[in-house]
C-alpha cells in the first residue's frame, strides 16, 4: 500500500529533522503567544498597527530582539504540513480522518494567503438618492491628478501611497511631474497664521505648514499629507503641499491647459452602479436599541435596472463585489447608508477548507468515541 | 360600579374635556387659586421638572391586597419595558431587584410591593426599598448612612436635591471614567426616580388632593360618595353635569356662589391632570393598530384620541385601583381579567406571541436558583461518597445531580421558549448553557465509567458556573432584546451554540483533569487497580479534550462565515474570534504533544487545567479588553477575579507538583520500610 519510495523518505534523517514534533509544537507555540500579545496590541494600538507589527516575518521585541512573526511561523507550519502529508502519514483508511483534518488545514492557510494579498476592502457611502460609480478605500490614499474637458474630468494619474521622499511620479502626456519631498501617513496643518502670511507652498486651503502626528488608533481616521516639486517641462516650478482633508483640489495652469491635484482616499471605479433610494433604521419598540438596518437601492448596469434590499446579514453579491449594510449617518442632507463592499478571489476557500477540517475530526472523534462506547460497555 | 354607563361614551366625554378647557381658565381667572387648594398639595421643590414627590396623605384610606394570589391579573399584565413585552410580575422583580438588590422584600413578594406602589402609593414612604451600598453617597446626600445600606424613601427623600447634583455630575463623566461614588450615586437617583415614576402610573384613578370636594352642598350636587378627595376618572364620570353647571356660571345675576367656586377649582385642577400625560413605565396600553406602540395610562388619558378607542381598558384600570384600595380580591380579579381580555383583543398576535404563563411560572419557581441548591447538595453528597464509599450515598449523589440538570435545562427552555431565541444570546446566558452541557457530558461520562469522578466534576462545575451566573443576574434584566447585528436566529443557534459548546467541553476536560492530577500526585506508585482507575480518567480527559477541539473548531468558523456573510471578511482578527483561536490552538498543542509523547497521562492533564484558563480568558478576559463587536459583557471587578482564577489554578499546579515529590519520598520510604516490619 506505502510506496517503497515514501517509506524510504519518511526514515530519512532530514526529514526527521524537518518534521521533529518539537518544531511543530514550538510553531503552535508561538502562534498562541502571537495571538495573545497580538490581541493585547491591538487594544492599545488599533487592529492596522496590530497587523503590520504581527504579519510580517520578524517582530522586533524592543527593538532589538527579533521574535518569528506571524508570517514565517505560518510558513514554517504549512511546510510541515504538506512535508507530513507527502511522506508520511500512512496511506490507510483508519486515517482518513486525519488526511482530510491535515489536507483542509493546508487548503485553510493558502485561503488565508489569497485573502491576505488579494482581498480589497473599501466602502461606499451613499446619500438617499444618490448613484454610486466608485468605492473607496479604507486607508489607502492616492493623488489624484486630472484635466477637466467641460464636464468630464480625464484622469491622467493616480499614485499609492508608497510615497518616498524622492519618488517621481509622471504625469504622460501633460509636461508635468511630481518629486517627493515629504509624506506624512499623518499629519496637521496649519494656515498662514502660524507663518505671518508667508505661503511657502502652493495650496488650495491656505495651508501653510504641516507637522507628521503619530498614526491614529483607528487608520481611516489617519490624514496623511504630501510636500513635492512640480516640475514642468523637466524645470523645477514650485513645491505644492496636498492634505487630506483639504475640500477643493489644487488647480495648475501649464500653457493653456489646467490640471488639477488632490489627495484622497483611493477609489475604485465599479464598472456598474448603485443608487440608494431610501435607508430604513428600526429600533426595538420603546427603546434606542436598533433592531435592524435596510437599504432600498437600484442596481444599475448599463441599461438594465433592479430594485434590490441590503440589510444586517443579507448582503448583495454582484460580479465578484459584495456589498454589507456596514453603516449609517444622519445629517444635514438626510441619511447616509455605508456600505462595506469587498472583493476577495479566495473567498470560498475558507467555507471547503473549515468543512473538510470538521468532517475530519468527526470522523476521526466518531471512529475512536465508538470505539470507548464498545469498551466500557464490554467491562 | 358602571358609573361610565351614565354618559354616553367617550365623545361625550372628549368634547367636555374641550369644554374644560376653554371655559374654565377664561372665566374664572379670578378665583384665588392658593386659597381654595387644600394644604395637603405636594408643593416642593421640582426635580428637574420630571417627578413630582411621593403623596403623602390621598384623603382616603386604602386596605391593599397583599397575596400573590389576589394580584394573579396584575402579575399577567402586559407591559413594555426595555423593547420587549413582558408580565408585570416580571417588571416587579426587575425594579425590585434593580432597586434593592433582591427581588423580595423581607419575604414579601416584588409583585405585592408593586401593586401598593402602583395603587396604593402613598403607603410606600417607609418601605426599605433602596439599597445605597457606598455610605459616601449618603453622606454626601446629607442622610445618615444605614446599617444594612437600605433605605426607605422617605430617608432619601430630604436628600434628594443633593442626589440630583450628584448624578448630574455623574453623568457629565464618560461611563469608563466614573468612580464608585459616582456610579452608585447616578444608579441611586435613577432608581428614585423609576420609584417616583411608578407611583404616578395610574394617578388618573387614585385620589387626588386637588380634587377635594369640601362643601356636601356640592357632593350632592354631583351624586359623588363620601370623599372627601375623589380621582381625575370620578369626576370625569361627573364631566357632563360638571359642564352643565359651569354653563350657568356668569349667567346668572347672584354671582359666584361658594358651590360654583368649588365646582370651577375642581374643573380647572382637572384640565391640569388632564395636560400631564407624562409617560409612566408602566406601558400597558397598546395602540390599537400599531404594533410595538404601548403606553402608560397618564399618555392615554391625556390624549382625546386615545382615550377614545382606550376607553374601556382605562376604566378597568380605574376599577381595579378602586377594587385594589378597597381591598376586594373578588373584584380586582374581575377587573384585571376584563382589562387583560380587552388589551388581548386589541394586540392579539404581539400579546399572541408572549408565553406570560412560562414566563411568571420560572419566575416564581426560579428553576435556576434550585439547580445551583442542588448542585451544592450533590457535591457535599460527592465528597461524602469519596469519604465513606456507600453505595447509597453515590446513587444520592446521581440522583440530585440530575435533578439540579433537570432544573438547569428546564431553566434554559423556559428561556428559550419566552424569548422564541436561541439558547445563548448573551454572557449570562453563557454560564447556565456551559454548565448544562458539561454536566450532560460528564453525567453520561460517569455512566460509563462509574467512579465518581465525573460526578464529582460534574458538581463542581454546577457549583462555581451557577454561582457565577447568579452574580450577573443580580445586575438586572437577563432577558434583553438584541442589537441589530446579533439579530440572528440563525448564527446565534449556531456560532455561539457550538462555541459555547467548545467552551463547555474545555471546562469539563479541566474540572476532570483537577481530580486525575490531585489523585495522581497522591498515588505516585499506583497498584494495578489503581492504573486501570486513574486509565480510565485519562480517557476522560483525552476525550473531552478533543470534543473541545472539534466543537471550538466549528464554532469559530462558524463565526468566520457568520462575519463573511455579515461584513465581507471571513477573519477580523476581533478579540472574541482570537480567544477561540487560542482554544483551538492549545487544544491542538495538547493533542499533538500526547501523540508525538512529548508530555505523557500527567503532563496532558496539566494542559487540560490550564486549557481551563485559556477558555476562561477567551470567555470572560477578551470583554476586559473593550474592543470587538463582542464587547457586550457587564465587567467591571472582573479583571480582579479572573486574574485571582488564573493565580489558583497555577497554584494548583505547583502544589499537585510539591506533592508529587512529596508523596514519592513517602511512599517510597515506605516501601523501604515495609520489609522489615514482620
Amino acid at each position: 500500500m506505502n510506496p517503497k519510495w515514501r517509506q524510504k523518505a519518511a526514515r530519512h534523517p532530514l526529514t526527521k529533522a524537518a518534521l521533529h514534533p518539537l518544531i511543530t509544537l514550538t510553531g503552535l507555540f508561538m502562534l498562541l503567544l502571537l495571538v495573545i500579545f497580538g490581541t493585547l496590541y491591538q487594544a492599545e494600538n488599533g487592529l492596522y498597527e496590530a497587523q503590520r507589527v504581527f504579519f510580517g516575518y520578524v517582530i522586533w521585541v524592543a527593538k532589538v530582539i527579533p521574535f518569528p512573526g506571524t508570517a514565517t511561523v505560518l510558513w514554517v507550519l504549512t511546510l510541515q504540513l504538506v512535508l507530513m502529508m507527502t511522506l508520511v502519514l500512512p496511506l490507510v483508511w483508519r486515517k482518513l480522518g486525519l488526511w482530510i483534518v491535515h489536507g483542509g488545514l493546508v487548503l485553510l492557510l493558502v485561503g488565508g494567503f489569497i485573502t491576505q494579498t488579494m482581498a480589497v476592502e473599501s466602502q461606499l457611502t451613499l446619500a438617499e438618492g444618490e448613484t454610486g460609480h466608485f468605492t473607496t478605500a479604507y486607508h489607502e490614499w492616492e493623488v489624484a491628478v486630472w484635466t477637466a474637458h467641460g464636464d468630464t474630468n480625464d484622469v491622467v494619474a493616480q499614485i499609492d501611497d508608497h510615497l518616498r521622499p524622492g519618488k517621481t511620479v509622471k504625469f504622460d502626456p501633460l509636461p508635468a511631474s511630481l518629486t517627493v519631498k515629504a509624506y506624512y501617513p499623518n499629519a496637521a496643518a496649519f494656515t498662514s497664521m502660524a507663518t505671518g502670511g508667508v505661503m511657502p507652498f502652493l495650496n488650495a486651503s491656505r495651508i501653510a505648514s504641516m507637522e507628521p502626528r503619530k498614526p491614529e488608533k483607528e487608520a481611516p481616521q489617519n490624514a496623511p499629507g504630501l510636500i513635492a516639486t512640480l516640475h514642468v517641462n523637466g524645470a523645477p516650478d514650485r513645491d505644492i503641499l496636498l492634505y487630506a482633508l483639504e475640500r477643493n483640489p489644487l488647480a495648475i495652469s501649464i500653457g493653456d491647459q489646467r490640471m488639477f491635484l488632490q489627495l484622497r482616499r483611493r477609489n475604485y471605479p465599479l464598472d456598474f452602479a448603485i443608487k440608494l433610494n431610501d435607508f430604513i433604521r428600526t429600533l426595538h419598540p420603546g427603546t434606542e436599541v436598533a433592531k435592524s438596518f435596510e437599504s432600498n437601492i437600484d442596481l444599475l448596469d448599463g441599461a438594465a435596472s433592479r430594485a434590490l434590499k441590503i440589510w444586517m446579514n443579507n448582503p448583495l453579491r454582484y460580479k465578484g463585489y459584495t456589498f454589507f449594510q456596514a453603516s449609517f449617518s444622519i445629517e444635514n442632507d438626510g441619511e447616509h447608508s455605508t456600505f462595506a463592499v469587498v472583493t476577495n478571489p479566495g473567498r470560498l476557500l475558507p467555507y471547503i477548507s473549515s468543512l473538510m477540517v470538521f468532517g475530519g475530526m468527526l470522523l476521526h472523534f466518531i471512529l475512536h468515541f465508538l470505539g470507548y462506547v464498545k469498551r466500557t460497555a464490554r467491562s | 360600579m358602571n358609573r361610565f354607563q351614565t354618559f354616553s361614551r367617550s365623545s361625550v366625554l372628549a368634547l367636555c374635556l374641550l369644554a374644560l378647557s376653554f371655559v374654565a381658565p377664561r372665566t374664572f381667572a379670578g378665583i384665588d387659586d392658593e386659597s381654595a387648594q387644600p394644604s395637603s398639595a405636594p408643593a416642593k421643590s421640582d426635580l428637574g421638572g420630571e417627578f413630582t414627590l411621593l403623596p403623602e396623605d390621598l384623603g382616603r384610606a386604602s386596605k391593599g391586597l397583599e397575596k400573590d394570589a389576589d394580584l394573579d391579573g396584575f402579575a399577567s399584565m402586559a407591559v413594555l419595558h426595555d423593547g420587549r413585552l413582558k408580565p408585570v410580575e416580571t417588571l416587579a422583580r426587575l425594579t425590585l431587584t434593580q432597586w434593592s438588590g433582591r427581588d423580595n422584600l423581607k419575604g414579601r413578594s416584588a409583585l405585592s410591593v408593586l401593586a401598593q406602589i402602583v395603587f396604593a402609593p402613598e403607603k410606600n414612604g417607609d418601605l426599605k426599598l433602596f439599597r445605597i451600598d457606598n455610605p459616601e453617597v449618603a453622606e454626601a446626600m446629607g442622610i445618615k448612612p444605614q446599617e444594612k445600606r437600605l433605605y426607605t424613601y422617605r430617608q432619601i427623600e430630604p436628600g434628594l436635591e443633593r442626589l440630583q447634583v450628584l448624578a448630574a455630575q455623574a453623568d457629565s463623566v464618560a461611563k469608563n471614567k466614573r468612580n464608585l461614588v459616582q456610579e452608585e450615586a447616578l444608579r441611586t437617583f435613577t432608581n428614585v426616580a423609576s420609584f417616583l415614576n411608578l407611583t404616578r402610573s395610574v394617578q388618573f384613578a387614585l385620589p387626588s388632593a386637588a380634587l377635594m370636594v369640601v362643601l356636601p352642598e356640592t357632593r350632592r350636587l354631583l351624586e359623588l360618595p363620601t370623599g372627601p378627595t375623589y380621582s381625575f376618572w370620578e369626576m370625569m364620570s361627573r364631566a357632563p353635569r360638571i359642564a352643565a353647571i359651569l354653563e350657568g356660571v356668569g349667567k346668572s345675576s347672584g354671582g359666584v356662589g361658594p358651590v360654583e367656586s368649588e365646582i370651577v377649582r375642581i374643573s380647572r385642577a382637572m384640565f391640569l391632570q388632564s395636560q400631564t400625560g407624562a409617560p409612566s413605565l408602566l406601558r400597558v396600553l397598546p395602540e390599537p393598530g400599531k404594533a410595538g406602540e404601548w403606553f402608560s395610562p397618564a399618555e392615554v388619558v391625556a390624549n382625546g384620541n386615545m382615550l377614545q378607542v382606550l376607553n374601556h381598558e382605562i376604566a378597568f384600570l380605574a376599577e381595579m385601583t378602586d377594587a385594589y384600595r378597597a381591598g376586594n380580591a373578588t373584584a380586582f380579579a374581575a377587573a384585571a381579567e376584563r382589562y387583560n381580555g380587552g388589551v388581548s383583543t386589541i394586540a392579539a398576535t404581539e400579546i399572541g406571541r408572549t408565553r406570560f404563563g412560562i414566563e411568571i411560572l420560572k419566575n416564581r419557581v426560579n428553576p435556576l436558583y434550585q439547580a445551583m441548591v442542588l448542585f451544592y447538595i450533590a457535591l457535599f453528597t460527592t465528597f461524602l461518597f469519596f469519604l465513606f464509599r456507600k453505595r447509597w450515598i453515590y446513587r444520592s449523589a446521581w440522583t440530585l445531580s440530575g435533578l439540579a440538570l433537570f432544573l438547569l435545562t428546564a431553566s434554559i427552555v423556559a428561556r428559550i421558549l419566552i424569548m422564541r431565541r436561541p439558547p445563548v444570546t448573551s454572557l449570562f446566558e453563557t454560564f447556565p448553557f456551559v454548565a448544562a452541557v458539561s454536566i450532560a457530558v460528564a453525567l453520561f461520562l460517569e455512566s460509563r465509567s462509574r467512579q465518581g469522578v465525573a460526578l464529582l466534576s460534574a458538581a463542581l462545575l454546577g457549583t462555581v458556573l451557577l454561582t457565577i451566573a447568579q452574580r450577573y443576574a443580580a445586575d438586572g434584566d437577563t432577558m434583553q432584546m438584541l442589537v441589530a447585528v446579533l439579530n440572528s436566529n440563525f448564527w446565534l443557534s449556531t456560532h455561539v451554540v457550538t462555541i459555547t459548546v467548545g467552551y463547555a467541553a474545555c471546562a469539563l476536560s479541566g474540572a476532570i483533569a483537577h481530580i486525575r492530577l490531585a489523585r495522581g500526585a497522591w498515588t505516585p506508585f499506583p497498584t494495578p487497580a489503581q492504573r486501570t482507575s486513574l486509565r480510565e480518567i485519562d480517557r476522560m480527559v483525552f476525550g473531552t479534550i478533543c470534543f473541545g477541539l472539534l466543537f471550538s473548531f466549528i464554532g469559530t468558523v462558524l463565526g468566520g462565515i457568520w462575519a463573511d456573510q455579515s461584513w465581507g471578511r471571513f477573519w477580523g482578527w476581533d478579540p472574541k474570534e482570537n480567544g477561540a483561536l487560542l482554544i483551538v490552538i492549545w487544544c491542538a498543542l495538547l493533542l499533538h504533544s500526547k501523540f508525538w509523547g512529548v508530555v505523557r497521562e500527567t503532563g496532558l492533564a496539566a494542559g487540560a487545567v490550564l486549557g481551563g484558563v485559556i477558555v476562561s480568558i477567551a470567555w470572560q478576559g477578551v470583554n476586559l479588553l473593550n474592543v470587538g463587536l463582542h464587547s457586550y459583557g457587564f465587567t467591571s471587578g472582573a479583571a480582579i477575579k479572573l486574574f485571582s482564577y488564573i493565580g489558583g489554578e497555577v497554584l494548583f499546579l505547583l502544589v499537585i507538583w510539591g506533592l508529587t515529590a512529596w508523596r514519592k519520598r513517602k511512599t517510597r520510604t515506605g516501601a523501604h520500610t515495609a520489609p522489615s516490619t514482620p
